[in-house]
């Protein structure tokens, strides 16, 4: 797999959206009420988080109706992916946890 | 998170065993020679594996396509990759050679092959998800 290239992004970190954006970066979709769940937050938290995440472009919001109810999913879209990626990638250079990695000092980040 | 995603990721006892019926089903359905019955046990493999997704996406609350990257992927594709060799073996004894119960057999197969796979499967990808966090 293509090593990420590491870029500081002030969006996805914020603790709230950095958990959303693992959550969602490991699955195709999730459900609000499992994002919740897992976050252990009040749904206002979540949407407000996932509504700077969908105006940045970085998640995208499908709405279905299941019997009387509404179901909300959520994924990563590709510029989402890319950005958790690029950031988490930068978080390690910072800490400097893989040495060999080329990245030794914390100017290799961009931001 | 992603540990706890693994966790979250139970697939009931209940999903292959289903998912095994509707493949081994439509391969076994064969045997009927019946290009109506097919087409009909066709629908009803897709929306017997549409439920399913659904039922999944419920019960979990989150939706893992089996064409990702890793092991976990290689193991669909090993799943998809076998069905297509069982369904063409069956029709190539079944139509050519003229082998009596060979879709039947294939069906059969074909159920065991999804049901030992999709737990592989599963298994594969909880162990990314626990190695990933």
């Amino acid at each position: 797999m293509r090593r990420a290239r590491p870029v500081f992004d002030e969006i996805v970190h914020a603790p709230n959206r950095l958990q959303i954006c693992a959550l969602l970066a490991a699955v195709d979709s999730a459900d609000f009420a499992t994002v919740r769940d897992s976050l252990g937050v009040a749904d206002s938290v979540v949407s407000k988080h996932v509504r700077v995440l969908q105006e940045t472009g970085y998640v995208s919001i499908r709405k279905a109706t299941v019997g009387s109810r509404v179901r909300t999913s959520l994924a990563l879209t590709a510029s989402g992916h890319r950005a958790y990626d690029g950031h988490v990638a930068a978080l390690r250079a910072l800490v400097d946890v893989q040495p060999g990695s080329g990245v030794h000092h914390a100017s290799d980040v961009r931001r | 998170m992603e540990s706890q995603l693994a966790d979250r990721l139970i697939t009931p006892v209940w999903y292959h065993p289903t998912l095994g019926l509707l493949a081994g089903g439509l391969i076994a359905i064969a045997e009927l020679r019946n290009l109506a019955v097919f087409i009909a046990a066709l629908l009803v493999y897709a929306v017997g594996c549409g439920v399913l997704v659904s039922s999944y996406r419920r019960l979990t609350g989150v939706w893992v396509s089996g064409m990702r990257r890793g092991p976990a992927g290689r193991i669909s594709i090993q799943l998809v990759g076998t069905l297509y060799v069982i369904a063409g073996l069956a029709a190539l004894l079944g139509l050519a050679a003229g082998v009596p119960g060979a879709f039947l057999a294939g069906g059969v197969v074909a159920f065991v092959a999804v049901v030992v796979l999709g737990r592989r499967f599963d298994d594969a990808l909880r162990r990314e998800l626990r190695d990933e966090s």
